[in-house]
């Protein structure tokens, strides 16, 4: 990473600063003790909007709302963005059979909704499986729609990350409104790349690694905008303080946690991990350090969460990484195409299966591979402790040697 | 996006670029000639759990599905089994409208593109079943309600024959309603049987042996008759259930007499998908 100018401040704007610290101390000591989470166990009387569609089966339906998890008789027709009036006793975190009633909907999640359901159902009649869902998670983090197996060997090569919508789709959709830079004012461009932003996060379902990834494009946009140097890590606190005051529930979403830490790995340590490998053939290493910059911080806690980790994972990543960008560009111009001339989309499709057949056949196979599974006792904090202290006194000692090496 | 789109096509990229383009080429490729018909038959009887899906692929490259299953499992399969440039379904067969049969089918109908449907004409309350006739209706799809002695023949002479149901018949069960199909090419019959069991059989009074016979019901206590089973005297029988499901299918009973009988048994369950390959005179069976 490269070194940070600074002026030396002056007295006063130190004083600013401490100033601004504090109040900003205070804002989240005020919102996280005022803070009331989900009820675990006992009576529960909740008003939420449904945000994801249930999963109904004969007899019954599931559905999470709220941090809830609500099992329902199938007869009750709810669907996305209805607002829903829910009471009932909770057990171990789930409610089975509430009362629930409709009391209103969210227009704007409800027209989401459809525009995300029409364009899966593109995905889904031009593409066969696994393909499809795998597309429809690549270009809009649909994760529902997996095979289970499929999910299994995603999870078990450590790749299960390309169905997130991250950095990638949304440098992509903001690149889409710079683009247009060429035609009208560059100001113009750069409002409409924070509303594409804005509109695709929401479309997606903005989930915590999607809302991480907007917000630090929205600020490197911004940046750009006014001029000014960006700092990535700053942006990424930044989004991070953001997100945890809107909603302070989010430091627990695994998600996040996972977002936030391979987002910190790869600008700390990307440049350096490349710089060491240049030994490797060059289509190789780029993706093989990105993947080992971004696990260096995520896989305590995976151990932590999961208790196992994939072995074979940077090895994985390396060898099939190169296909999501081309996909998920490939997958963009195909969703356009097939509202307009369906035949070039059949034709897109084509090269789309393809890529993503590359994909699933490789990840299939270093699924099957048996000794690449790592496991842990999970949930245990001590290891997490250790492993980010030793990691943070390596930094010191190799920043320490160089400084000493440089004199 | 240009710029992305650019920078793909730099010359720094070139050697990557037309290193991807050939991998993409060659599964294009490749996939396009094993995807050509191979001149056998070929009936798969799925594992997808509690419930039937049953896929044929015809000597000439015809496509048949015969229910769904309890899950979307058959996508995945329909996946492998359909060459990427198509997703034509000569014949859809509905046995009868219960979850275990249907549930695969509202997505199947969804994707795919069914040039024909055929169903039993029954009914079912359930919402799965609402929800599967406003698709039928929405999508537009040709459907025929069929009763014994409606034929399907393709140009490559497989013939589609409908055993089951007889046009008026007063039962309250919808398992007894379900649609029976005898597959048949040169020497070579199988027998699908939905949950139609012992109180339907025989289907027709000019039954007669079959190579191959999908157990109705998945084995349940009820399934077969023993007159029945005796004409037909399958040498294949497969069951198709869920391991561990909470109806006891199928009853030891049944496998035994089917075994009894000297009809080799496989199920889904413990067999995994049961593949049938006939070249209209002989025939093997391939399980994984």
């Amino acid at each position: 990473m490269k070194k940070l100018k600074t002026k030396s401040p002056s007295n006063r704007s130190k004083l600013g600063i401490l100033l601004a610290l504090f109040l900003l101390a205070a804002l989240f000591f005020w919102r996280f003790s005022t803070y009331e989470g989900p009820v675990c166990e006992g009576d529960a009387k909740f008003t939420a909007t449904l945000l994801e569609e249930s999963k109904v089966y004969d007899n019954w339906q599931y559905f999470d709302i709220e941090g809830y998890n609500i099992k329902a008789p199938s007869e009750l027709k709810i669907s996305y963005g209805d607002k829903l009036q829910i009471a009932g006793e909770v057990k171990k975190g789930r409610l089975t059979d509430p009362e629930v009633k409709v009391v209103g909907g969210s227009k704007l999640h409800k027209i989401l909704f459809l525009i995300r359901s029409n364009l899966k159902s593109r995905i889904f009649e031009y593409l066969s499986e696994p393909q499809a869902s795998l597309l429809a998670g690549v270009t809009l983090g649909a994760k529902e729609d997996l095979p289970k197996d499929f999910y299994e060997s995603l999870r078990k090569t450590g790749t299960v990350h390309v169905v997130v919508v991250s950095g990638y789709n949304i440098s992509v959709v903001a690149g889409l409104m710079i683009g247009l830079s060429r035609f009208i004012r560059r100001q113009l461009a750069i409002v409409l790349a924070l509303l594409a932003i804005t509109f695709y996060t929401l479309l997606v379902g903005a989930d915590p690694p999607a809302v991480r990834a907007a917000v630090m494009g929205s600020l490197a946009f911004t940046a750009v905008f006014l001029g000014r140097q960006r700092f990535s890590l700053y942006s990424l606190l930044l989004a991070a303080a953001i997100m945890s005051l809107v909603r302070p529930l989010v430091l627990a979403d695994i998600g996040f946690q996972l977002s936030f830490l391979a987002t910190a790995g790869i600008i700390l340590f990307r440049e350096r991990i490349l710089n060491s490998l240049k030994f490797l053939p060059k289509a190789f290493n780029d993706d093989l350090s990105t993947t080992l910059a971004a696990q260096s911080l995520v896989v305590p806690v995976i151990f932590y969460h999961f208790g196992s980790v994939s072995a074979i994972s940077p090895v994985a990543n390396a060898i099939v990484l190169w296909t999501i960008p081309l996909a998920t560009i490939a997958g963009f111009i195909f969703l356009a195409a097939s509202y307009v001339i369906p035949f070039v989309a059949t034709i897109i499709s084509w090269v789309i299966w393809a890529i993503l057949t590359f994909f699933v056949i490789l990840v299939e196979a270093s699924s099957k591979i048996s000794f690449t599974q790592l496991t842990f006792t999970p949930k245990e904090i001590l290891p997490l402790i250790i492993y980010y202290s030793l990691l943070g006194g390596l930094i010191i000692y190799f920043k320490y040697v160089r400084v000493v090496k440089t004199k | 996006m240009i710029k992305l789109v650019g920078s793909f096509l730099s010359s720094q990229n070139k050697f990557r670029a037309v290193f991807y383009s050939v991998i993409i080429g060659n599964i294009l490729i490749w996939s396009f000639l094993f995807s050509l018909p191979d001149g056998n038959l070929h009936l798969k009887i799925y594992d997808v759990g509690q419930g039937d899906a049953i896929f044929l692929r015809t000597p000439g490259g015809y496509k048949v599905l015969i229910d769904g299953g309890p899950n979307n499992t058959i996508l995945d399969y329909l996946g492998e089994e359909l060459p990427f440039y198509s997703k034509k379904i000569d014949l859809l067969i509905l046995t009868h409208p219960q979850s275990d049969h249907l549930t695969g089918l509202v997505e199947v109908v969804k994707r795919y593109q069914i040039d024909n449907l055929w169903i039993s004409g029954t009914s079912n309350k359930t919402r799965l079943f609402s929800e599967w006739q406003e698709l039928l209706q929405k999508r537009n799809i040709p459907t025929t309600v069929v009763k014994q002695r409606d034929l399907m023949v393709f140009p490559d002479k497989t013939q589609i024959s409908v055993m089951w149901p007889k046009s008026a018949l007063l039962v309250s069960d919808i398992n007894a309603y379900s649609v029976v199909v005898l597959v048949s090419y040169g020497n070579f019959d199988a027998l699908l049987t939905g949950d139609a069991d012992k109180q339907v059989q025989p289907y027709t009074s000019d039954s007669g042996h079959v190579e191959v016979f999908k157990v109705p019901h998945h084995g349940s206590k009820n399934s077969v008759d023993l007159n029945y089973l005796q004409t037909i005297s399958p040498d294949v029988s497969v069951i198709s259930v869920g391991s561990k499901n909470s109806y006891g299918h199928p009853s030891p009973g049944v496998v035994n007499l089917l075994e009894n009988l000297g009809s080799k048994v496989y199920r889904t369950d413990k067999n995994g998908t049961t593949e049938i390959v006939s070249d209209g005179k002989s025939w093997y069976t391939k399980t994984n």
